[in-house]
């Protein structure tokens, strides 16, 4: 016994009327649990027995650790067990019938088993069964086992073992039929290991006819039934209340450790709550109703929505750039204050950076990391790194003999799921810095980032406890691809961001360059693991519950995709994560502050849900302004007809000034980097919207098939030119 | 005295502004009392061109047309739906006090920002806002006031970008210049020049070739973009991506055409004397002087903060001078053959330029002046216009009622009150390239009305007048449309009586659809 050792067991145990049962069962319980030396209770739920059951009991506490209760609530075993479970103290749970069908011999062999199983079930063996019982218990097995309940073991079996915290996890049904067979198949479902141990049984006169009993079977049958529809909820295993280290989720049969402990109504690992599926398959079957029975009227409604969208959209953009542009909101730290900076009074930074196969550019990394201008006795860099990737731990472990002493390699435990947030709460439960900071691999920040991030804090209060460094990139000049990538990054992060910042609205961060204060991070319980936007979620999240991100004049420079390809999937993998986001997000809107000053959640809904949605839609656009034009005679007053005089100019202002605004963005962006000969090149970003809609229909089967997959973007294809 | 220096620090620009909104207001209801706020045949004919995007046979934003530049009629359409806005005029005067008061603020933003002196703000804003000239045609559903509100505005942006080198300044400019270049096709001068400018601004200031091209490229693509619109406006729905140069209607090619730019057209001196002339009534010779001498005061006092803001506002000279010279447009002063006015209100465009030339001259005074030079200056600039408007009448008022009391404009009030009494239910077939003003005045209902933006009916109505057109209205002096039309077909008023007939105008009646007497002008 290894993880269950120090604990307490709690046994629990219904009676009714069995005075002479609990008088044996109570000193063999004793003698097998006393064997082992462990701490234990007794557990007795009496319901209400008119014999000396409970006088009984309470005769013999000072010999053993009995705790007797009597049955509060409703009649029946299965409440017994429930006020039971509430006044245990233990860690492990037994559940026992008391009707001495089951030897408490095997229990101290069924807690042990708790090593390797989250379950151990007592699975009953008959032996020498009637005809009867064996057809029924063969159909029961093959109907509940096999067909139903995927359970192919005695799962009404009266004895088990189990972990405490699983009850807070598992919703316990509180019919008699369901009672063990649902806390077993949830159990299951969500991703519990069960264990079996055979113990022997005797065939016993039934009480109850056979008739009953078959009755009794097909009553089974239809609540298994109701049980399989029952939507099947993810849950959060929290090890510790002081830690988020081996955190997990149950979920689909699996354990994930996330190394957190968010709420699952917080995470993706979900992406759409009953709720939500509910309305989108409404709104689906009223669209599809609706296109059936009126689809005219239908398109010119669907026509004029995306266009009021369309506009309202248009509006804020112009507000934010302009914003951005004329107030210069970002925090601006001077070259004279990080000279001015004592040494001796900077906090420990934490430095996170999460590598999966990454040695290219290890040594690139490396080295950036060791040109801060920052004491290194107080710099904790962290390479976190994937157990399974053997590659990059090699390479990290070559570079380990010039490696500075404050550079540590930290391997990533191998579960799942295997994403950069988990590595990342992994390595928040050891960093030992006040202040905690993620790069990526091919990040190269600005030497003196660190200390302006020290001086931005200082200087902020403790409502902002995030600050995001803007990104850009430092091969802007390889290729057509890294020259609109890079506009587009000038155009986001310079711009966009400030903009947002400026309007004090929810800030979807980087994924790269966030400083936090660690305190906050951990308040915030980390990231979320199964998101593969876990930056824009978490930008929100710390948002919605009070906190704020600023921005700082400092930048990281990082490689612009080269590869189309690579391009495409590492888009696609930002698309599926923003899709993630602005699903959980939408869960509790409540959480963005509201009021007419301050519509942050409109702002929430524009920026992530608004542009999101906008790739998806745009090339349907496209192609039918294309096609008005172009087969003007064939279908101009078709697509006239979808939209009404005063919807039909919005629109063509929309089509026309929007198109150009959006892509003067670039342009802007680009002059505001004084990347200048990159401004010309706005023309071309029709033809990069084209392959970001490209990129986030591949986001929305991913979202579908795989959706804790994380696309990994390959780094260093600026090196490997560099060399060629 | 402090207070009121600090209250003035505060609040100068903002009080100038709003002097010339009362003031400008304050003309507007003078002029709508006399009932010459619509006297500009351009200004009624931009007033219906709007109105008809609503009130048509065809209604849509097609009805815009491909003649004029379409901003200021745009902007004509949140009240010409009303008929009280429209008939008053109130819907175009809106938008030239608004205009004139905006010029006015960032004029004064200006002057002020370059020279830190309250005094040259104030010196630049009165020498703005009381040329009498101007004062008139801000009263006026006329484009000027918008265009040199424009010219204003991006002026300002391209001098604010050049001391700041904020990109920010560069679109707000251009957007400026998408407006000066919608409103009259004099801007697409000025965007040229801008964009000339900009990259020369760059270049002076050592950057790197990278930086010249990308900040033409940001400026550029906003500056032009009003162009290009309107290009593929006029391809899309005319299929002539130049219609509005060469189609019908077209300015230029109505002044070839007509042989009327023949007179400045190969004549560079002679372009220049008659704009200048045209000037010089808008503005009178002082201001004129002014604004030639305040670029060379520049050069003498080294205040090269006026020297953009200058160049940027003297290209209106350029432009009328070339544009007379190659004969694209048709400018008369009195002081030259044919001595009348026409278009002689295109000389108010260098009053911006006159207006900064006295703050040049303010700014420059020596400090000697100190003591008495606001007292002096600001006597001196409003004497001379004060003069001028209590002496003269405003060139602009005299020019637009110089048509309305013509001969021609005689016969179409007669034309009109006849019209109003000889009213007909059916649909009327009309030009309105020619007409325009004819059926401002007469306030015919638009939706009785066949002209040539009304496709389909306007093909019936031409090929077979007589199955759809109970009255045909033409004016063979200027050779319009129908007129035309009407020539090359021998039947066309076939069963029509001509129950009007003038110098300039002749009404057909399909007969026995009216008993109304004929009438006939000598």
């Amino acid at each position: 016994m290894k993880n269950t050792k120090n604990k307490k067991i709690s046994v629990i145990i219904p009676t009714l009327n069995g005075r002479r049962g609990v008088n044996d069962l109570t000193h063999q319980l004793g003698a097998a649990l006393n064997k082992e030396k462990w701490e234990y209770e007794l557990i007795y739920v009496d319901d209400h027995s008119t014999d000396d059951t409970l006088d009984y009991l309470n005769s013999i506490k000072e010999e053993f650790p009995v705790k007797t209760f009597t049955k509060q609530g409703k009649k029946g075993k299965i409440y017994s067990y429930l006020e039971g479970f509430q006044h245990s103290e233990g860690d492990i749970i037994v559940q026992l019938d008391a009707d001495q069908l089951y030897s408490p011999e095997a229990i101290p062999a069924m807690i042990k088993g708790l090593d390797n199983f989250d379950i151990v079930v007592a699975n009953r063996k008959l032996q020498n069964p009637s005809l009867f019982r064996k057809i029924l218990n063969n159909g029961y097995r093959f109907i509940f086992g096999q067909l139903l309940l995927n359970l192919n073991f005695d799962f009404q079996s009266g004895l088990k073992v189990f972990k405490k915290e699983m009850l807070n996890h598992i919703a316990l049904h509180t019919t008699q039929r369901i009672f063990n067979a649902g806390f077993l198949y949830l159990a299951k479902k969500a991703g519990y290991t069960i264990g079996l141990y055979d113990i022997a049984f005797f065939e016993t006169t039934s009480k109850k006819s056979r008739l009953s009993q078959l009755t009794e079977t097909f009553g089974l049958v239809f609540v298994a039934l109701k049980l399989r529809l029952l939507p099947i909820l993810p849950i959060n295993v929290i090890p510790s209340q002081y830690t988020m280290l081996n955190a997990g989720i149950h979920y689909r049969q699996q354990h994930f450790i996330t190394h957190t402990t968010l709420n699952r109504r917080n995470s993706a690992v979900t992406v759409l709550v009953s709720s939500q599926k509910l309305f989108l398959l409404g709104f689906a079957a009223v669209l599809v109703t609706s296109l059936i029975l009126y689809w005219h009227l239908t398109l010119i409604v669907l026509f004029s929505t995306i266009v009021v969208l369309y506009f309202a959209d248009l509006l804020f953009n112009v507000l934010i750039i302009f914003r951005s542009l004329i107030t210069k909101p970002e925090i601006v730290v001077t070259e004279d204050e990080v000279a001015n900076l004592q040494d001796e009074t900077l906090p420990v930074v934490t430095v996170l950076c999460p590598l999966y196969k990454e040695e290219s550019v290890l040594s690139q990394f490396i080295k950036a990391m060791s040109s801060f201008n920052y004491p290194k006795d107080k710099l904790q860099v962290l390479l976190l790194l994937e157990e399974d990737d053997t590659g990059t731990i090699e390479a990290a472990k070559r570079f380990g003999g010039g490696q500075p002493p404050f550079i540590q390699i930290l391997i990533v435990p191998n579960s799942l799921p295997k994403t950069k947030p988990k590595a990342l709460n992994y390595g928040l439960a050891h960093a030992s810095g006040e202040l905690v900071v993620i790069y990526d691999a091919e990040d190269i920040p600005e030497t003196d980032q660190l200390k302006k991030a020290v001086i931005a804090f200082n200087r902020l209060g403790d409502k902002v406890f995030c600050l995001q460094a803007k990104l850009n990139f430092y091969n802007p000049r390889q290729n057509v691809l890294t020259r609109l990538f890079t506009a587009e990054y000038s155009s986001w992060f310079d711009l966009i961001l400030n903009g947002l910042y400026s309007l004090n609205a929810p800030i979807p961060l980087g994924g790269t360059s966030n400083f936090f204060r660690k305190k906050g991070i951990e308040k915030l319980e980390g990231w979320d693991a199964f998101n593969v936007c876990e930056d824009c979620d978490l930008g929100l999240r710390l948002y919605k519950q009070g906190y704020r991100t600023a921005l700082f004049n400092s930048t990281t420079y990082e490689e612009a995709n080269s590869n189309l390809n690579n391009w495409i999937r590492q888009r696609s993998h930002w698309i599926k994560g923003y899709i993630q986001s602005f699903f959980i997000h939408l869960r509790s809107p409540g959480g963005f502050k509201k009021s007419l000053r301050q519509p942050n959640f409109l702002i929430f809904l524009l920026v992530v849900g608004g542009k999101t949605l906008s790739v998806f839609i745009n090339p349907f656009l496209w192609m039918m302004t294309i096609s008005y034009f172009v087969f003007r005679p064939f279908v101009g007053h078709l697509i006239e007809s979808f939209y009404p005089a005063p919807i039909f100019y919005l629109g063509l202002f929309t089509l026309a000034v929007g198109n150009f605004i959006y892509l003067y963005n670039y342009m802007l962006g680009a002059a505001n980097r004084g990347h200048w000969n990159l401004v010309k090149l706005g023309y071309l970003v029709p033809f990069y919207w084209l392959l970001m809609s490209f990129a986030a229909w591949k986001a929305v089967y991913q979202l579908f098939f795989k959706p804790y997959y994380w696309e990994k973007t390959n780094h260093g294809l600026h090196l490997k030119q560099i060399k060629a | 005295m402090k207070r009121l220096n600090s209250f003035l620090d505060k609040h100068l620009i903002a009080l100038l502004t709003l002097a010339a909104l009362g003031l400008f207001v304050g003309m507007f209801i003078f002029y709508l009392s006399q009932g010459t706020t619509t006297l500009y045949g351009d200004s009624r004919s931009r007033l219906l061109i709007a109105r008809r995007v609503f009130d048509s046979l065809t209604p849509g934003f097609t009805q815009l047309g491909a003649v004029w530049p379409p901003l200021p009629q745009i902007l004509f359409l949140p009240t010409v739906w009303n008929n009280f806005f429209l008939y008053s005029g109130i819907s175009g005067s809106l938008v030239s006090i608004l205009s004139a008061t905006l010029a006015t603020y960032f004029l004064a933003r200006m002057a002020h920002e370059i020279s830190k002196s309250k005094f040259v703000a104030t010196v630049t804003v009165l020498a703005f806002v009381l040329n009498p000239s101007f004062l008139y045609i801000s009263t006026t559903p006329m484009t000027e006031p918008l265009f040199i509100s424009m010219m204003i505005i991006s002026t300002y942006f391209i001098w604010r970008w050049s001391k700041t080198n904020n990109i920010v300044y560069l679109p707000l400019a251009g957007i400026a210049l998408i407006a000066v270049t919608l409103t009259r096709y004099d801007g697409w001068f000025l965007a040229v020049f801008s964009a000339l400018i900009i990259p020369a601004i760059t270049l002076l200031k050592r950057k790197s070739f990278s930086e010249i091209e990308g900040t033409f490229f940001l400026f550029s693509t906003v500056a032009f973009s009003g162009i290009v619109a309107w290009l593929i406006y006029n391809q899309l729905i005319y299929g002539n991506m130049l219609r509005f140069a060469n189609g019908e209607g077209a300015a230029a090619s109505a002044a070839i055409q007509t042989g009327t730019s023949a007179l400045t057209r190969g004549d560079f001196i002679h372009s220049t004397l008659v704009y200048l002339s045209a000037a010089s009534l808008n503005l009178s010779y002082v201001s004129l002087g002014v604004a030639f001498i305040a670029p060379f005061l520049i050069l003498k006092t080294k205040k090269w903060q006026f020297l953009i803001p200058a160049l940027i506002l003297s290209t209106p000279i350029l432009f009328n001078i070339i544009s007379l010279f190659l004969g694209q447009s048709v400018l008369y002063t009195p002081q030259f053959k044919p001595f009348y006015f026409y278009n002689v209100r295109y000389g108010l465009l260098v009053l911006p330029l006159a207006a900064l030339g006295y703050g040049i001259i303010a700014d420059s005074l020596p400090n000697f002046f100190s003591s008495i030079r606001i007292k002096i200056l600001i006597m001196v600039v409003l004497l001379l216009q004060i003069t001028m408007l209590f002496t003269n009448k405003p060139k602009t008022l005299a020019e637009a009622e110089q048509w309305y009391y013509s001969p021609k404009g005689a016969e179409q009030q007669k034309l009109v009150s006849w019209l109003q009494t000889n009213k007909i239910g059916g649909f009327t077939l009309i030009s309105t390239l020619a007409n325009d003003t004819l059926l401002f005045d007469t306030r015919m209902p638009l939706k009785k009305i066949i002209y040539e933006g009304n496709g389909r009916f306007w093909q019936q109505a031409t090929t077979q007048p007589q199955s759809i057109v109970q009255r045909i209205i033409v004016s063979p002096d200027v050779g319009d449309k129908v007129w035309k039309i009407s020539l090359s077909n021998k039947h066309f008023f076939d069963g029509y009586k001509l129950d009007f007939s003038g110098t300039y105008f002749k009404v057909y009646d399909l007969q026995n659809t009216t008993n109304s007497p004929s009438y006939s002008v000598n």
